[in-house]
C-alpha cells in the first residue's frame, strides 16, 4: 500500500533550478502522470524518488517513512525508463527473475511470481527468447515485469514508451494500465505526451520551470484548466484578447473584436482585460449568419485529418481561428474562401488574466 | 521544379530485401509522406532519393533525368537525417547559416536566411548558443532549419519532428507544411506517425516490408484503405471476423461470432466467404438505451462498457458486444463530455455504409495487422 509524499523538494544544477520547492502527494493505488515541456523538472523529480539523484532540499516519504537515506536497491521501487535496459544475453525468464535471485530468493519461490507476471504480459510463450528476438513493445513489457518481480508496489515510469512507434505505444499503454490496476500498484508516470497522460491516469500533474502548475483528473484539467499554460499544453487552443463588459448570473460576457462571447467563468470583473481560450473541437463552423456566441470569418484552409476536418478561418483583425469538425458528424459543404460563422458554447469559453510577461512567453513550450 | 520518379527499385542488404520492386512518382511541389512501421524501409527509400544509397536494380529520375549514378551533392536535394549532426564548435546561427553558405550564398544573405529559419522554428532566442546547450528537440529543429535554409528545391526529411515533445510536434507540423507550400519545394517526409502524415501531406505512401501498400491522398488512405493493414496502421479500427450469410443487390448480411447478424453496404464478397469487417472507432456510436439511438438505418448491438478513457477531443470506450467480441468506440467530447461507467449496458450502433469488408487474409488476421 504505497503512498508517497513529496515535501519541499528542491534541486539545482549550478545556476539552473530543476526543482523548486515541489510538494506532491501520490495516493495509494493511484496512477499519476506528470507532464510538462522538456526541462520542466519532471525527470529530475522521478529520479529523486528512484534514488538515482539526491535532492538539495526537501523530503520524500513512502508510507510515512523518509527514504532519503535508503539506498536504491532497498527502496523497493520499480523503475522503467525510455531506453530499454534488459540484459541482452539473458533469456526473458532470466531477465524477469533477476531481481528475486539477487535478493536471495530461491529459484522455486521466485518462479511462481515470475510465471504469473509473464502470463500477465502475455509473453509466457516467449520465456526462452532473448530480448533482441522480441519487438520493442514486448521488450518494454518485460522491463515492467522485471521491475515488478522484485516485489515493488510502487512503479516509476520515465517516458516508458518514448522509444516505440506511435501505433505500438497507444496499444501498450492500455495494457500496462490494466495490469497495474489489476495488481493494485501505485504508479508515477512521466511523459511529454498529453494524450498518453490523460488516457492512462487517474490524475495529471502539470509542471513548468521546476514547479507544479496545477493538477487534477484528466477531464477537469482539459475542460477547465486553471492556468492558461495548461490550457495550451494539454491540447490546442485558440487565444483571443478581449474585455469583460458584463457579469451575468451564469458567468460573464467578453467583447472580442466586434463580437460578444459568453463564458461560464464567474471570477471575471467588468472592465478586466482577458485572454479567451477556445479549443478547436468546441467550435462549430457553418455558412451564413450566426446568432449568439459567434465570430465571423473567411475560410483560408481546409485539411482532412482522419477523425476530424480542420478549418482555418481568418476573422476580423487578421487572426486565424482553427476549428476541428469531427468527420463522424458528417461532411460540411464548406469550401475555401467561404464566409462562415463560428459558434461555441459558454462552457467552452475559458477566460484568463492577461499574463504579465506576454502571452507568447507564458505559453512557451520549453 | 523537381519531380521525382522511382521505377522498379530493389535494394538488398545481404539476405534482407529492404526495398522490393518499388515504383512511385512525386509531382513537382508535392508534399509526400512515407509512412510505415519500424523496419519497413522508410529511411532506405529516402536515402535512395538522396543518392546516399545506390539501388541494386531499377531507375531513379529527377525531372525525367536518370540520376542513378549522379552523386548526392549534384541532385539539388537537401537531406535532413534523423541523427542531426550539428557542428559542436559553431553557434546555432552559424550552424544554420552553413546550409546556404555551402551553396555559395554570400554571408549577409546566409545569416539573414538563417535568422528567419530559426524564428520559424521558435529558436530565435537561442541563436548564440552552442548545440550542446540545447535539448534534443531543439537540436533537431536547428538541423531542420539548416536544411530549410539551403533553399533547395527538393527536401528529404527523415522523421524531422521525431525528437520533439508531442505538443511542439503538433505546432511545428503546420509550420513545416506552410513553409513548404509557400516556398514551392517538393518534399518527401518520412514518419511513423500517421496523424502527422495526414496533417501535412498531399499524398501518403504507406510502406510495409519494402513495398508500397497504398499511395493516395490522406482522405483516400483513411476513408478507403486498400488493405486491412493500411486500415489498421492509418487511423486504427475495429476488426471483426464474419461470414457472408446472404448477398442482396445493394447490401449483404454478415454473420459475426455466435450468429450475430449485421447489414453492410458491400456486395463484392460471395455467400459463405470468410471476411473481416472494419469499422472505424469514431463510426461506432454508443447510446444509453435503444430510444436514444439516432434516427436512421443502423445496425444495433447490445454491449457492456469495459473501460473508458479520456483522450481530449475524444472519449474512448472499450465495449464487449453481446456475442463476446470486443470493440473500441470513440465519441467526440463535445457530444458526450462524461465517460460512461464501467459495467454500463449500452447500445452500439453504426451505419451499414461505415462497415468496410475485406476477404479474410491468407496469412491470418493477426499477422496481417502486425506492426513491429
Amino acid at each position: 500500500m504505497p503512498q508517497v509524499q513529496i515535501v519541499g523538494l528542491t534541486k539545482r544544477f549550478g545556476s539552473i533550478v530543476a526543482l523548486e520547492d515541489v510538494d506532491l502527494d501520490i495516493r495509494d493505488k493511484e496512477y499519476l502522470s506528470i507532464i510538462g515541456p522538456s526541462g520542466c523538472g519532471k525527470s529530475t523529480l522521478i529520479k529523486c524518488i528512484a534514488g538515482i539523484m539526491a535532492p538539495d532540499k526537501g523530503k520524500i516519504l513512502v508510507d510515512d517513512h523518509a527514504i532519503g537515506n535508503v539506498p536504491i536497491q532497498h527502496r523497493r521501487i520499480g523503475y522503467v525508463f525510455q531506453e530499454i535496459a534488459l540484459f541482452p544475453h539473458m533469456r526473458i525468464i532470466e531477465n524477469v527473475s533477476y531481481g528475486p535471485r539477487v535478493q536471495g530468493q530461491t529459484e522455486l519461490s521466485a518462479k511462481a511470481l515470475v510465471n504469473e507476471l509473464l502470463n500477465l504480459i502475455k509473453l509466457s510463450d516467449r520465456v526462452n527468447s532473448l530480448p533482441m528476438e522480441l519487438s520493442g513493445g514486448a521488450q518494454q513489457k518485460v522491463a515492467v515485469a522485471r521491475a515488478l518481480a522484485s516485489g515493488s508496489a510502487l512503479l516509476l515510469f520515465d517516458e516508458p514508451f518514448g522509444a516505440l512507434d506511435s501505433k505500438v505505444r497507444a496499444d501498450l499503454r492500455y495494457e500496462i494500465r490494466k495490469m497495474t490496476t489489476d495488481l493494485g500498484l501505485t504508479v508515477l508516470h512521466v511523459t511529454h505526451d498529453q494524450e498518453e497522460a490523460m488516457s492512462i491516469s487517474d490524475r495529471v500533474v502539470v509542471m513548468k520551470a521546476g514547479r507544479v502548475i496545477e493538477d487534477g483528473p484528466p477531464l477537469q484539467l482539459y475542460l477547465h484548466p486553471k492556468t492558461i499554460f495548461t490550457a495550451n499544453f494539454l491540447g490546442e487552443a485558440n487565444f483571443l484578447r478581449g474585455r469583460v463588459i458584463q457579469q451575468t448570473s451564469t458567468g460573464a460576457v467578453v467583447q472580442v473584436e466586434d463580437t460578444h462571447l459568453q463564458t461560464t467563468d464567474k471570477t471575471r470583473e467588468v472592465g478586466q482585460e482577458v485572454i479567451v481560450a477556445i479549443r478547436p473541437e468546441f467550435i462549430s463552423v457553418a455558412r451564413g449568419q450566426g446568432d449568439k456566441n459567434c465570430l465571423r470569418g473567411k475560410v483560408v484552409e481546409i485539411r482532412f485529418m482522419g477523425q476530424a476536418v480542420r478549418y482555418e478561418v481568418e476573422i476580423a483583425g487578421g487572426r486565424t481561428i482553427c476549428v476541428e469538425h469531427p468527420t463522424c458528424f458528417g461532411e460540411l459543404e464548406i469550401e475555401p474562401l467561404d464566409e462562415v460563422t463560428l459558434t461555441t458554447a459558454p462552457q467552452h469559453v475559458m477566460a484568463y488574466s492577461v499574463p504579465e510577461q506576454g502571452l507568447e512567453k507564458e505559453l512557451q513550450l520549453e | 521544379m523537381p519531380s521525382v520518379k522511382l521505377v522498379d527499385i530493389v535494394k538488398r542488404f545481404g539476405a534482407i530485401t529492404a526495398i522490393n520492386r518499388l515504383s512511385m512518382e512525386i509531382a513537382d511541389k508535392e508534399y509526400v509522406c512515407i509512412l510505415g512501421p519500424t523496419g519497413s524501409g522508410k529511411t532506405t527509400l529516402l536515402r535512395l532519393f538522396a543518392g546516399l544509397t545506390i539501388p541494386d536494380e531499377g531507375e531513379i529520375y529527377i525531372d525525367d533525368k536518370l540520376v542513378n549514378k549522379m552523386p548526392a551533392e549534384e541532385r539539388g536535394a537537401v537531406y535532413v537525417p534523423q541523427q542531426y549532426a550539428l557542428f559542436p564548435h559553431l553557434t546555432v546561427l552559424e550552424n544554420v547559416a552553413f546550409g546556404p553558405l555551402a551553396r555559395g550564398v554570400n554571408e549577409e544573405e546566409a545569416l539573414r536566411t538563417a535568422r528567419e529559419m530559426l524564428e520559424m522554428m521558435m529558436l530565435g532566442h537561442r541563436a548564440d548558443s552552442k548545440p550542446d546547450e540545447l535539448s534534443g528537440g531543439m537540436q533537431q529543429r536547428v538541423a531542420l532549419a539548416r536544411g530549410l535554409a539551403t533553399k533547395a528545391k527538393l527536401l528529404l526529411l527523415d522523421e524531422p519532428l521525431g525528437a520533439l515533445d508531442a505538443r511542439l510536434r503538433v505546432e511545428l507540423r503546420y509550420k513545416l507544411r506552410r513553409l513548404a507550400e509557400e516556398s514551392g519545394v517538393t518534399t518527401i517526409h518520412v514518419t511513423h506517425d500517421q496523424a502527422e502524415a495526414t496533417a501535412v501531406s498531399d499524398r501518403i505512401a504507406v510502406l510495409r516490408e519494402g513495398r508500397i501498400r497504398q499511395y493516395a491522398t490522406p482522405f483516400h488512405v483513411y476513408m478507403r484503405p486498400q488493405s486491412l493493414f493500411v486500415a489498421h496502421f492509418v487511423g486504427g479500427a475495429n476488426f471483426l471476423q464474419a461470414v457472408v450469410a446472404r448477398r442482396h443487390l445493394e447490401e449483404s448480411v454478415l454473420e459475426l461470432h455466435q450468429g450475430l447478424k449485421i447489414t453492410v453496404r458491400d456486395t463484392t464478397h460471395l455467400s459463405a466467404e470468410e471476411v473481416v469487417v472494419v469499422i472505424r472507432e469514431d463510426r461506432l456510436n454508443i447510446a444509453e438505451s435503444a430510444d436514444k439511438v439516432d434516427s436512421g438505418s443502423y445496425n444495433t448491438i447490445e454491449g457492456e462498457i469495459q473501460s473508458s478513457r479520456f483522450l481530449g477531443s475524444f472519449v474512448s470506450h472499450q465495449i464487449r458486444l453481446a456475442n463476446g467480441d470486443m470493440v473500441m468506440s470513440k465519441t467526440p467530447t463535445q457530444r458526450l463530455e462524461k465517460p460512461m461507467p464501467v459495467g454500463k449496458k449500452v447500445i452500439v450502433y453504426f451505419k451499414p455504409s461505415d462497415a468496410l469488408v475485406y476477404s479474410y487474409p491468407a496469412i491470418g488476421l493477426s499477422r496481417e495487422l502486425r506492426v513491429l
